[in-house]
């Protein structure tokens, strides 16, 4: 027996030694009333997976809302004439569509043409002219409506095959309007027949079309002939760019329509800017409220498992002080065993949360999209508060002395 | 070195005499607890001991005498009210919790009537338990386990959890625990009261065994056949403390059985 004397005086386990014991004895203390301890973390669970839930539904939601943020026309910026000093329209150069599409952040440009003023349109000429409709005529460059991301209900619109021919595109309400139902009515435009060619579906980021009958550049000027020139100034330009910064877009859009960088006006199509930036981000802050009411609930419930659990296992905790265990020792292994309920709960709601999440986006197809950044500090707030749900229970079982908790079993 | 309450003067060892010194000595102590009006209950009176390396001891006496009260003293897991214990001669009250802890830990080691094994883990896992608190490495202490195990003839079970053996075989698990980490001395308190009398015999064997390599044992018990078998035997009774002599074992100790369900104070 005296082969291995233990010194006395010091601690003779390394740190590293120690650590694996705490997480033994905490792994034994847990796996040991499996039931309660799956109860016990079942309430951090729930926590995690609310928060991870619920912010990871509303990174999807907002993912697909963007998506279609980007396909309506946050990108597109409107190139317009400014006007002078005397409120004077400066007329844009020739060479603004070429230069704009030139540029590399560039994607697409539509122009329209500025339409003649006063034109009357109606369905047939039994209409009576004093009924106005209060729709506006529309001219286009082939190619403009691509540019703007106007989709069709049905038809086609003008392209180089069709923009020297009679046809019109009517808008959405501009149908409703003149009573057009289907491709293939005429419609009269200043006492000259018109074939529709197509229908728009709701244009939101240029409403203005809705109501609009568009007819293509050329055909304009030779119905007009008197008009030529004033049709041949641009009235706007569709612009959709490459995603990026709105200001540094538009001093770069304005410089290129006009080199000297005045009498243009570029904006954005539609708030739509704006939108993107302020998202809707309160289902985050939902699952942000419900985790951490979540987790205090389920800190308590570690907390009221932990006191029990040390009542029942004074025994326990009288052996290992006869063991040779020191109070720190005790007190240590009960928060370790605290924070690993917390930790594997954590852990399971994660999954469940990150499951809920993703399954939601499946359904809704929409993107799935996890704050992926978010998951380890959820995970570190479940742990810490199981430690912190452990320092009472483990203190009282670090107060007992060696004769009462082995008088208690 | 026998009882001498009234006139031990014992000289402070010094360190470096220490092999010559005994293993532990109760210098004077008493041990009270608060009474029910919150006056002190003295549970053990002045009290002197002192015990060799290798001694062999049984404490007698009825139940709520004292018995397991001296044992605690004298194990470090209570300290007495006033009066000294030293190990190796050194104050144990002065060593502070944690190195008492460290103390208890390298060179005690303790058996339970109610065996206080850990019931959801295996044998070999309880007796590794026991080691975890030394400075064993902890890659050995698997090893040191099972050989304590296969000592005490529990070589087959390792894996058994303590619900699967029987009381006989869990108190050997116990036993190998306290045997694991070869400590100094070993106390056992009332080994054999969960057992019945043929196995309680098979367990002392066991506990004697063990200290034929030199840890000292001290046995509490009230089975006056189990008391028989130790060379040194103290007597407790309302906390007075007694050496007894050999002859005087027999009558002491039958008596002692009629009176072993006083009422405890």
């Amino acid at each position: 027996m005296t082969a291995t004397k233990h010194d006395t005086g010091r601690s003779g386990r390394p740190l590293g030694t120690r650590i694996v014991d705490l997480l033994h004895s905490a792994w034994i203390g847990a796996i040991g009333r499996r039931s309660r301890t799956v109860l016990a973390a079942l309430g951090i669970a729930l926590g995690v997976a609310a928060y991870v839930a619920l912010s990871g539904i509303s990174a999807s939601n907002q993912s697909a809302l963007l998506a279609r943020l980007d396909a309506l026309g946050a990108n597109l910026q409107v190139v317009t004439p400014g006007q002078d000093a005397s409120q004077k329209q400066i007329p844009l150069p020739r060479y603004a569509p070429e230069t704009l599409a030139r540029q590399p952040q560039v994607e697409r440009v539509g122009v329209f043409d500025t339409p003649p003023e006063g034109v009357k349109i109606f369905k047939n000429e039994f209409v009576p002219k004093s009924n106005g409709n209060a729709l506006a005529l529309a001219v286009m460059r082939s190619g403009a409506l691509d540019a703007l991301g106007a989709s069709l209900s049905q038809g086609h619109g003008i392209d180089r095959h069709n923009e020297s021919l009679p046809v019109a595109v009517l808008g959405s309400e501009a149908a409703y309007r003149l009573g057009v139902t289907g491709v293939g009515d005429r419609i009269l435009i200043d006492d000259a027949w018109y074939g529709v060619v197509g229908i728009l579906d709701p244009v939101p980021q240029a409403q203005s079309l809705d109501s609009s009958v568009i007819i293509g550049s050329k055909v304009a000027k030779v119905h007009y002939p008197d008009k030529a020139k004033t049709i041949g100034a641009i009235s706007a330009i569709y612009v959709r760019t490459k995603p990026g910064d709105a200001e540094a877009l538009r001093r770069m859009l304005a410089h290129a329509a006009n080199l000297t960088g005045s009498g243009v006006s570029v904006n954005a199509s539609a708030d739509l800017s704006e939108a993107r930036n302020t998202t809707d981000d309160s289902l985050t802050s939902l699952g942000l409220m419900i985790g951490v009411i979540a987790l205090a609930v389920g800190g308590m419930s570690i907390a009221n498992m932990m006191i029990v659990t040390v009542m029942e296992r004074r025994g326990e905790i009288g052996l290992r002080r006869a063991l040779g265990a020191t109070p720190g020792s005790i007190r240590m292994q009960f928060v370790t065993e605290a924070a690993m309920l917390s930790a594997f709960g954590g852990l399971a709601g994660i999954a469940l949360g990150a499951g809920t999440a993703m399954g939601v986006a499946l359904s809704a197809s929409q993107p799935v999209a996890l704050d992926w950044g978010s998951l380890p500090a959820a995970w570190g707030a479940a742990v810490l508060v199981g430690v912190a749900a452990g320092i009472y229970p483990a203190s009282r079982a670090a107060r007992l002395t060696p004769t009462e908790a082995l008088r208690g079993e | 070195m026998r009882v001498d309450a009234t006139t031990m003067t014992i000289p402070l060892p010094e360190p470096q005499t220490m092999a010559a010194a005994p293993l532990l000595t109760l210098e004077h102590a008493t041990k009270s607890y608060p009474g029910r009006d919150g006056a002190p209950l003295e549970i053990l009176h002045e009290t002197s001991i002192a015990i060799d390396h290798g001694e062999r001891i049984a404490i007698v006496g009825p139940s709520g005498s004292g018995k397991s009260t001296l044992l605690s003293l004298l194990g470090t897991l209570d300290m007495p009210s006033t009066g000294t214990l030293r190990y190796g001669g050194e104050d144990v009250a002065a060593m502070g919790e944690r190195r008492r802890s460290m103390l208890r830990a390298a060179r005690i080691g303790f058996v339970f009537q109610q065996f206080h094994l850990i019931a959801t883990v295996s044998a070999l896992e309880n007796v590794t338990t026991g080691l975890q608190y030394t400075s064993a490495p902890r890659r050995s202490r698997k090893d040191l386990a099972a050989e304590a195990l296969t000592r005490v003839g529990l070589g087959e079970r390792l894996h058994h959890k303590p619900p699967q053996l029987s009381g006989g075989e869990q108190q050997r698990v116990a036993i190998a625990r306290a045997l694991a980490k070869r400590p100094d001395i070993i106390f056992a308190d009332e080994p054999t009261g969960a057992l019945d009398t043929e196995t309680g015999h098979a367990i002392i064997d066991l506990l004697l065994g063990a200290s034929d390599d030199g840890a000292s044992l001290v046995v509490v018990t009230h089975d006056p056949t189990v008391a028989a078998r130790f060379p040194r035997r103290l007597h407790i009774r309302d906390g007075i403390v007694t050496e007894l002599a050999a002859s005087a074992e027999a009558t002491m100790e039958t008596t002692e059985g009629a009176q072993s369900k006083e009422t405890r104070p």
